[in-house]
């Protein structure tokens, strides 16, 4: 299976008054043609400004100032072109016809999402207006035919709706078929059910997975709910703190995690299969972003922190043999060592 | 939305009432009358009347009587078109501010679109550029014009047109027209006069309203709605000025209605300095001399003039904003 983005060290930090915040922090992980990637992390790790890094929309005082973003397209003609979204303008042609017409993207608020003071149907038909050659009657057809696909009743009648006249879900329904209508090869959808009650997040979350499959698209789904990604994902990217510390097959990762942290993720999960007293909680509260931790950036809350090792060295992300990739010092020589000689450290870093 | 319209319509009418009552009111509120005033300045004057002359001017203003037969009688003829005799002019009220309340009018007109050609713009530069050179300079100067009082600005304009243009620049119009018959030439000469008194009595408003559209247009720019519009594709310009901009507006055609009193009371001083012929310095007279039925008549229509500006910029507001149009905000 071909890899549709590639995303390599990539650092989006945010420089303000008090410091700069590194809330991507040398991210890599890539994501497949047609198939769902789940990015989970606490809140404040770097999901959404990875997707936003992505999409080229991070705004000051955030820049994205390092690595690479390998976006290969959609040729049918053998091997597809991949270029380096980074080195677009953010704000230029090329850029705008690849956002909203190849990637797309959805969002946490839906309502909020879309404007107060426009038409439903306007707002969809901008969108495809922008990236196809159609007249604005065909664009409205197509639009109605979109609604239609998102299981919206009365879809003629609700283009002329306002966001304050539909439901919450029936919003992220409309964002969804904004998003899809100019059927981009990568939909973002930044924690698209959270803010909708437990019956429409199943609801929606069962109309992306139709449409993933028959639109043959490839997702990258944010969220913190793990339980979400268990349903939706076929890989899935554990971030902490603006790294992907772990990636992997989503059954792999949740049948045998690696990383401590995502060991301590799932532990954290209430289970139907356990009576417990208490639910499991990681110790420690995620630092602040302004600081700067030597070592692994999750040794002080970890369960197997090894003194001189984790607290000094960085780890790099490392292949295992199932194909998953981790960033932890347990999975290398270091963790076998007493106490590596100060001299050796160097050449590490 | 006539249903809408029909109802804030008929709600003038007791705000209306209420008005006419108060202004009334305050106009008598403090002691003596206009009678009292002016014989006091003949007393200053050193001419003294006597106890029978004060109760025949009493008789003939009217001021004998209580004051709610006062108020009946002018509020009956207010409505008729006649708004009673100025006691200081010795003239009807009709015939004195007139032509007065029409200049007024027009200036105003005038001032409130040089300050939404000139804050509106520069009100969104700012946010879209916030904390640029441009933004600081724009800052710097509005509030500079926000604390000079626009009287001083006029003397300063005054002083400049003096001195280096060796032209007067008070008045609205040249001294050839000044009693002529209304006429194109006429009409000319008076927009060649009022740029001046329109700057001047714009700059504070100007400066207030770049302060409102920045704050704003920079509270719609970080909205989610702005960024699914960024992740169209749509150019940068084109999605600030259709959504952020789009929303941003409404606190500024809400308050279309208050500008307009603002307007009028603001450029008393400012009308006095540059002697422009509008109401302002005759209401201000006419307070001075406790003149009661000019003063009542004027607060009263300049009350008026403000419902009806509230009116229309509610209309404005709810044709242009659904949400206030459907009478309903969404369910979270």
């Amino acid at each position: 299976m071909d890899t549709l983005l590639e995303v390599r060290n990539l650092q989006t930090h945010f420089f303000m008054a008090e410091g700069v915040a590194k809330a991507v922090d040398s991210t890599t992980f890539s994501i497949r043609r047609g198939q769902v990637l789940g990015v989970v992390g606490e809140s404040g790790c770097g999901k959404s400004v990875t997707a936003r890094s992505i999409m080229r929309m991070v705004r000051p005082p955030g820049h994205t100032v390092d690595g690479e973003i390998l976006y290969s397209r959609p040729d049918q003609d053998g091997q597809g072109a991949s270029i380096d979204l980074l080195q677009l303008p953010a704000t230029g042609t090329e850029m705008r016809a690849i956002r909203g017409g190849e990637i797309a993207m959805i969002f946490q608020e839906p309502r909020a999402s879309l404007s107060p003071v426009h038409r439903i149907g306007d707002q969809i038909t901008e969108n495809i207006l922008l990236h196809q050659e159609v007249s604005p009657s065909e664009a409205e057809e197509i639009a109605v035919d979109m609604l239609r696909q998102v299981h919206i009743p009365l879809a003629e009648q609700r283009l002329d709706a306002f966001a304050h006249q539909l439901s919450g879900g029936m919003c992220q329904r409309v964002m969804i078929a904004m998003a899809l209508s100019c059927h981009p090869s990568l939909l973002i959808a930044d924690e698209p059910t959270t803010a909708l009650d437990v019956t429409t997040e199943a609801q929606i979350l069962e109309l992306m997975q139709g449409l993933q499959a028959d639109l043959h698209m490839a997702i990258m789904f944010i969220t913190h709910d793990l339980g979400v990604v268990a349903d939706m994902a076929d890989e899935v990217a554990v971030m902490y703190l603006g790294k992907v510390v772990e990636q992997g097959a989503a059954a792999d990762i949740f049948r045998d995690p690696k990383h401590p942290y995502t060991i301590a993720l799932l532990e954290s999960l209430p289970r139907m299969d356990q009576r417990r007293e208490w639910l499991q909680t990681i110790r420690g509260v995620v630092p602040d972003p302004y600081s700067t931790l030597s070592g692994c950036p999750f040794h002080p809350r970890c369960a197997d922190f090894i003194e001189g090792v984790c607290d000094e060295i960085v780890p790099e992300p490392i292949t295992l043999e199932d194909g998953r990739e981790v960033r932890c010092l347990l999975y290398t020589e270091h963790a076998h060592q007493e106490r590596p000689p100060v001299a050796e450290d160097a050449s590490h870093s | 939305m006539r249903e809408y319209i029909l109802r804030r319509v008929l709600q003038l009418i007791p705000t209306l009432i209420l008005i006419s009552i108060v202004s009334f009111t305050i106009i008598q509120l403090p002691p003596g009358d206009y009678v009292t005033t002016y014989v006091a300045n003949l007393a200053a004057a050193g001419e003294e009347l006597s106890e029978e002359e004060i109760a025949a001017l009493e008789e003939h203003y009217g001021l004998n009587q209580p004051g709610y037969i006062q108020y009946i009688k002018w509020i009956t003829n207010f409505v008729q078109g006649d708004m009673g005799l100025s006691f200081y002019w010795d003239r009807p009220v009709n015939r004195l501010i007139g032509e007065r309340l029409m200049l007024t009018m027009i200036m105003s007109f005038f001032t409130l679109l040089f300050v939404y050609a000139m804050a509106i713009p520069i009100g969104i530069y700012s946010a879209v550029r916030q904390y640029s050179l441009a933004d600081y300079v724009f800052t710097f100067i509005g509030f500079i014009g926000l604390a000079t009082p626009n009287f001083l600005l006029a003397l300063i304009f005054m002083y400049i047109g003096i001195k280096v243009f060796d032209a007067s620049a008070g008045g609205l119009f040249s001294t050839e027209y000044l009693d002529a018959d209304w006429s194109v030439a006429k009409v000319w000469d008076m927009l060649k006069h009022m740029w001046l008194p329109v700057v001047i009595v714009g700059t504070a408003g100007t400066a207030g309203t770049i302060r409102v559209m920045r704050a704003t247009t920079l509270d719609e720019l970080g909205r989610p709605y702005v960024e699914t519009a960024r992740s169209k594709g749509l150019r940068e310009g084109q999605l600030t000025m259709k959504y952020p901009v789009r929303v941003a507006l409404n606190p500024i055609l809400s308050t279309i209605g208050w500008r307009l009193p603002e307007i009028v009371s603001g450029t008393v001083l400012v009308a006095l300095v540059l002697n422009l012929p509008t109401t302002g310095p005759l209401l201000w007279r006419a307070l001075m001399s406790q003149d009661l039925y000019l003063a009542a008549s004027m607060i009263m229509i300049l009350s008026t003039l403000t419902l009806i500006g509230t009116l229309i910029s509610d209309i404005l507001l709810a044709w242009v904003d659904p949400r206030i149009r459907y009478g309903e905000r969404g369910t979270t």
